[in-house]
């Protein structure tokens, strides 16, 4: 399956900032609701559709996306992607991210010549990025607390 | 006009020395607020 981008402008990003807040207290209300199901009405067209509560919390976070002006992409999480794009998306360098590929810290399979990473393990490498960039934020922070690095 | 939360900020040795701007500034951009340069 294709990635399917889409580019947010002006208007979306205000019709985004006014729908999020009310979409996000319908669904804190619908919590309590045990059917896997939620029922949308289109006011134009005067239509019910019944989908899925899964899709209900992902058209949040692209709302939420939406009200920043940031632009969207969607991905199925088992697609495979090429090293130019996994690069593209770790705002990395090709040569970079090959060379993590190549000592193993991301894992990847080979078809025919090409290599293909799986976008799942890209996220799970992205994840331990952020979690030893916390940590060691939060351990030099409490260092310079304690050698009274002009904390006062 | 899209507002846009993608800012960069070039950040000078200067505010990276005194260490409670640095940690305010590091965490900021930790969390995704700008990008340092």
């Amino acid at each position: 399956m294709e990635p399917i981008v889409k580019r947010t402008s002006g208007d979306d990003q205000r019709i985004a900032l006014g729908s999020m807040t009310r979409l996000r207290g319908v669904s804190s209300k619908l919590r309590t609701v045990s059917t896997p199901g939620v029922e949308i009405k289109i006011q134009q067209t005067g239509e019910f559709i019944n989908i899925p509560k899964k899709a209900l919390s992902l058209l949040i976070t692209i709302l939420s996306h939406m009200s920043e002006g940031k632009s969207i992409t969607i991905i199925p999480t088992d697609s495979e992607v090429s090293t130019q794009q996994a690069a593209d998306m770790l705002n990395v360098s090709r040569p970079h991210l090959v060379k993590l590929l190549e000592n193993n810290t991301i894992p990847f399979k080979k078809v025919g010549s090409h290599r293909r990473i799986l976008l799942r393990d890209l996220v799970t490498y992205e994840k331990s990025l952020q979690k030893t960039r916390e940590e060691k934020l939060k351990f030099l922070s409490e260092q310079a607390q304690d050698l009274n690095l002009g904390y006062e | 006009m899209i507002y846009s939360s993608n800012f960069i900020a070039v950040l000078d040795a200067c505010v990276l020395y005194p260490a409670p701007v640095r940690d305010l500034l590091l965490s900021l951009s930790d969390n995704g607020l700008y990008k340092p340069k």
